[in-house]
């Protein structure tokens, strides 16, 4: 459950966004403009891996506290 | 000698001009940096926030004092900086593999950990990056912005045209092509990147997003005006970092089969002669005591390590990459602090670069060293390049006060091979001829046949100019 609602809370912090600034180098556009594009699929790339950690370190949390109360 | 402080200068450094958050500039013989009042916000956020703090805890970030000095610009001055001194300033096209990577991941963990404290890095130039006590670290404390909200990272060009791409050519193409640094000061072109680029590369995600599509994107998006609406989460950014952190990783070298990596089990040494020239060369420098040695054709660093065992800062060159890379995985292993290797091809060494050919400092500008090794060496300049004796010793002397070098006549079996395929126009290469010259230079101080082999080894000390 908690998993579920971290994984909706960082889609959510995803969507919310703000401005943008000036630099003193040139970023480039293209290399702006790609940001902007691959940001979705990065994102969500990002978010999965962390849910998928999370959800790998409860799973050997459950086995290793089953291990321990065996003991 | 003093020599890797410039001297006194009234401007800032040749470097030090882009960013207007301030600049570098000596004075009486320290390095110091001015922070402009236009970065008082940012640097206050800096050091108020703690990032500064975390940074140079893990070693991140070359650490400062605040001076008491008046600055070069005193009228536009918040603060005068004093850094840590570096030895010595190296570039990425002075790297081996393994250098360029590790100060790539540096990079992003440093943009990582500004994040988590409200901050971003507003450039990623590889030149940003030295080696100091042996680990790569970020020299420019004015790298660092507040961030800005949603959005992109602005130094995402940037990271991409410094590591990612002289890394990929490297990893998949030739580890020599970091060289194309010199070409292009500003970091690899990414078309030019993915032109030079295998095919298969357009199958591993985060190099066909970060180089190819990038490429792409520069070219259709080259004069398209920013939508400064349009924005970009922290999540996303994260995530962008994670992918370029991906790619680094996965991009791997491994050093071997060139001629040089695999010399000490292909010379013709004997094991007596070897330890009799540790011994000869530990007791030239335990004579001279230098505190910077430069050493030349280094090769895996076996005599570097005679002086930086000593406490001596010594820097290993050699033209090899697989050599270097060696030397700077064996540094990295046994916690070595006072040993740098480089890439340096001695027939043709770095020279002044960027604009008004200032920016970056030729190998020759970086001295003098207070002492040169030039061992198993002057026969590949001599013989293999062509360099008269006389052009050698002034060249050893315009580099350092002392020189331990080695003779190695034309009748040793590797000056043979050197010779096996080309016609012997070298009847000056002879051992009286190289003291002979050698001497309107130096004056020899020791001189030693090492033994169970036709070589000799001497200490020398330049003579004054004029």
């Amino acid at each position: 459950m908690e998993l579920t609602s971290h994984f909706s809370t960082e889609v959510y912090r995803y969507i919310i966004l703000t401005s943008s600034v000036l630099a003193y180098l040139d970023p480039g556009s293209g290399s702006f403009i790609l940001q902007l594009i691959l940001a979705s699929l990065v994102g969500s790339l990002f978010v999965f891996k962390n849910f998928w950690k999370k959800l790998l370190s409860f799973v050997r949390g459950i086995f290793s506290r089953d291990r321990s109360d065996k003991e | 000698m003093a020599p890797e402080i410039p001297q006194d200068q009234e401007s800032p450094l040749g470097a030090s001009f882009r960013d207007p958050s301030g600049f570098l500039f000596v004075s009486a013989g320290k390095l110091y940096r001015q922070v402009n009042l236009a970065y008082k916000e940012n640097y206050d956020r800096l050091m108020d926030t703690g990032l500064y703090l975390a940074l140079v805890n893990k070693g991140l970030l070359v650490p400062h004092v605040e001076a008491d000095h008046p600055g070069l610009r005193p009228e536009i001055a918040y603060k005068i900086l004093e850094p840590e001194f570096i030895r010595f300033i190296s570039y990425p096209y002075e790297w081996g593999f393994s250098q360029l990577k590790d100060a790539a991941l540096l990079t992003l963990q440093i943009q990582k950990l500004a994040l988590e404290f409200g901050m971003s890095l507003k450039d990623s130039s590889a030149y940003n990056i030295q080696f100091h006590r042996g680990r790569p670290v970020l020299i420019d404390t004015l790298s660092f912005e507040i961030y800005p909200q949603g959005s992109p990272w602005v130094a995402y060009r940037q990271f991409c045209q410094h590591f990612l791409a002289p890394l990929t050519l490297m990893a998949y193409r030739d580890v020599r092509l970091n060289q194309l640094f010199k070409a292009h000061i500003d970091g690899l072109p990414l078309d030019l990147t993915g032109k030079i680029l295998p095919f298969k590369t357009r199958f591993k995600l985060p190099l066909v997003m970060h180089i190819h599509l990038h490429a792409l994107s520069q070219r259709r998006y080259s004069s398209a005006a920013l939508d400064t609406t349009r924005t970009m989460s922290k999540v996303a950014l994260l995530g962008l970092l994670d992918s370029l952190e991906s790619g680094v990783k996965s991009l791997r070298w491994n050093p071997k089969g060139t001629e040089w990596a695999d010399y000490y089990s292909d010379t013709n040494y004997t094991a007596e002669a070897l330890e009799h020239k540790k011994l000869l060369v530990g007791e030239y420098l335990d004579r001279i005591h230098p505190s910077l040695a430069w050493d030349l054709g280094a090769n895996v660093g076996v005599f570097s390590r005679l002086a930086s065992e000593r406490g001596i800062f010594t820097v290993a060159f050699d033209i090899d990459p697989a050599a270097v890379e060696r030397n700077y995985i064996a540094c990295k292993n046994r916690n070595e602090t006072h040993l740098l290797p480089l890439v340096q091809d001695l027939s043709n060494p770095s020279p002044n670069l960027g604009w008004r050919s200032s920016e970056r400092t030729s190998l020759i500008h970086r001295g003098p060293a207070d002492a040169i090794m030039a061992l198993a060496l002057i026969h590949h300049l001599a013989i293999s390049n062509n360099v008269p004796l006389e052009s050698l010793a002034g060249f050893f002397r315009d580099l350092a006060k002392w020189l331990i070098i080695e003779f190695v006549p034309k009748s040793d079996s590797q000056v043979q091979r050197l010779l096996a395929s080309r016609e012997d126009i070298f009847s000056v290469y002879t051992q009286d001829n190289f003291e002979r010259v050698f001497l309107t230079c130096f004056q020899i101080q020791r001189k030693s046949a090492i033994r169970d082999s036709e070589r000799w080894l001497y200490l020398m000390e330049a003579l004054p100019l004029g």
